[in-house]
């Protein structure tokens, strides 16, 4: 498929209790690379293999949790349609002027049903991915430092109108749900995976009775291998485990989850499906979520299910 | 010098946990995984650990989330178990999202 419209996750804007110790863990254990400091002390962060200037930006707060989690859109003239087309919906929606975050264009913010912020943006400055875009090498001292994802791959956030952000996201931002989590019972929806491109999820959403919360950021790694070696980092500098290493049984990633030093939970992850915006959704009745969450182990983590931010 | 352990008592629990010096009383409670424990994000921004110390002197080793735990809370001994170690003896009640009967579940033996 052409990847049009909302091509893909851009930031997270996290909030962490203690900076310092933030940044120290984002660079130095995760292996990010810090591209930048703002005026209101917001740190700025992107993988070693990502072109944007950021991925995630790092705010001072008393509370954990996130700020808001945006999308790159195609461009300018995709921005302002999709900011019509949501006004037209019924979402109130906001400007953000360019520069406002560092190296990032214009921003469209909303807030949607679950209660949580999202902002779609046309423009991030262009940054060089590796060494260099003619004749690079395929891996560079950067990707071997810390745990050194190639991307921020997507979010599973929780709130209570989960129907509503699918409804939000198919209608108007043109995403697709490759799989969901159902009651057994009455059909209701317990939790959804969505795309906007061929990745078997962009974000997530898991009902959940308060709004506005962070379950985790996910971040993509190369292999398997990988995976056991971002687990191998995290116990080597004591960073709290949640779950893992295994595979889910939804969308078929394997994974690690852990919490960073202010309890905002992140995975790293590997492998997954391609879909298309033609496939018929997977459907996981909640009686077997424990083998959608835990495939070897069939089990449903209660901590999983329970601890956000 | 031998590491001295504290004894953490929870209102309503029929055990009790041996807790050593600078390590968290979170860490005491769930110490090789007690059946049934919900395990947090040991980070102070999750507050599934949020007791209330009702007796005893504490270390606090890191930022609570207010989210969770306001100023007045804190100052009046409610606080987030995987951001405090005991100085004393401790007795505690438990506030978030644990449960006596699944911290019921250890055996309570010192730590090694």
């Amino acid at each position: 498929m052409a990847i049009t419209g909302v091509t893909r996750p851009g930031h997270a804007q996290l909030r962490v209790l203690d900076l310092e110790q933030s940044v120290e863990f984002y660079k130095n254990v995760m292996g990010l690379v810090e591209t930048g400091r703002d005026a209101q002390g917001r740190v700025y962060f992107k993988t070693w293999d990502e072109r944007d200037h950021n991925s995630l930006v790092l705010r001072q707060a008393d509370q954990a949790g996130i700020d808001h989690f945006a999308f790159k859109v195609l461009d300018r003239a995709t921005l302002e349609r999709l900011d019509s087309d949501l006004r037209a919906y019924g979402v109130a929606t906001e400007r953000r002027p360019a520069g406002d975050m560092l190296g990032t264009g214009e921003r469209v913010r909303f807030e949607i049903p679950t209660g949580h912020i999202i902002e779609l943006f046309a423009e991030k400055e262009f940054v060089v991915g590796r060494d260099r875009l003619v004749n690079p090498t395929p891996w560079t001292p950067q990707s071997e430092h810390g745990i050194a994802p190639l991307r921020m791959d997507h979010a599973l956030l929780y709130g209570p109108d989960i129907d509503g952000n699918v409804k939000l996201f198919t209608e108007v931002l043109g995403f697709t749900m490759p799989e969901y989590v159902e009651h057994d019972d009455d059909g209701s929806k317990i939790a959804v995976w969505l795309t906007c491109s061929n990745k078997a999820h962009d974000i997530a959403f898991a009902r959940f009775p308060e709004p506005g919360k962070l379950h985790h950021v996910s971040y993509l790694l190369e292999s398997w291998e990988k995976v056991l070696r971002a687990g191998d980092i995290c116990s080597m500098h004591d960073v709290k485990l949640d779950i893992g290493p295994t595979r889910h049984g939804i969308t078929r990633g394997t994974t690690i989850y852990a919490f960073d030093p202010s309890g905002n939970r992140f995975e790293t992850f590997c492998g997954g499906y391609q879909c298309y915006p033609d496939w018929e959704p997977i459907r996981w009745p909640l009686s077997e979520l424990g083998a959608g969450l835990d495939y070897p182990q069939r089990k449903l983590h209660e901590s999983f299910l329970t601890v956000v931010t | 010098m031998l590491n001295k352990h504290h004894s953490i008592s929870v209102l309503d629990c029929e055990n009790t946990f041996a807790c050593r010096d600078g390590t968290t009383v979170f860490h005491a409670l769930v110490h090789k995984k007690a059946g049934g424990m919900i395990n947090g994000c040991r980070g102070g921004g999750c507050g599934v650990c949020k007791i209330e110390v009702l007796s005893g002197d504490y270390d606090v080793s890191g930022v609570m989330s207010r989210a969770h735990v306001s100023a007045e809370d804190a100052a009046a001994g409610t606080v987030l178990a995987c951001r405090i170690s005991p100085k004393s003896d401790l007795v505690i009640r438990l506030r978030g999202k644990l449960k006596p009967s699944s911290v019921s579940h250890y055996t309570g033996q010192p730590l090694t």
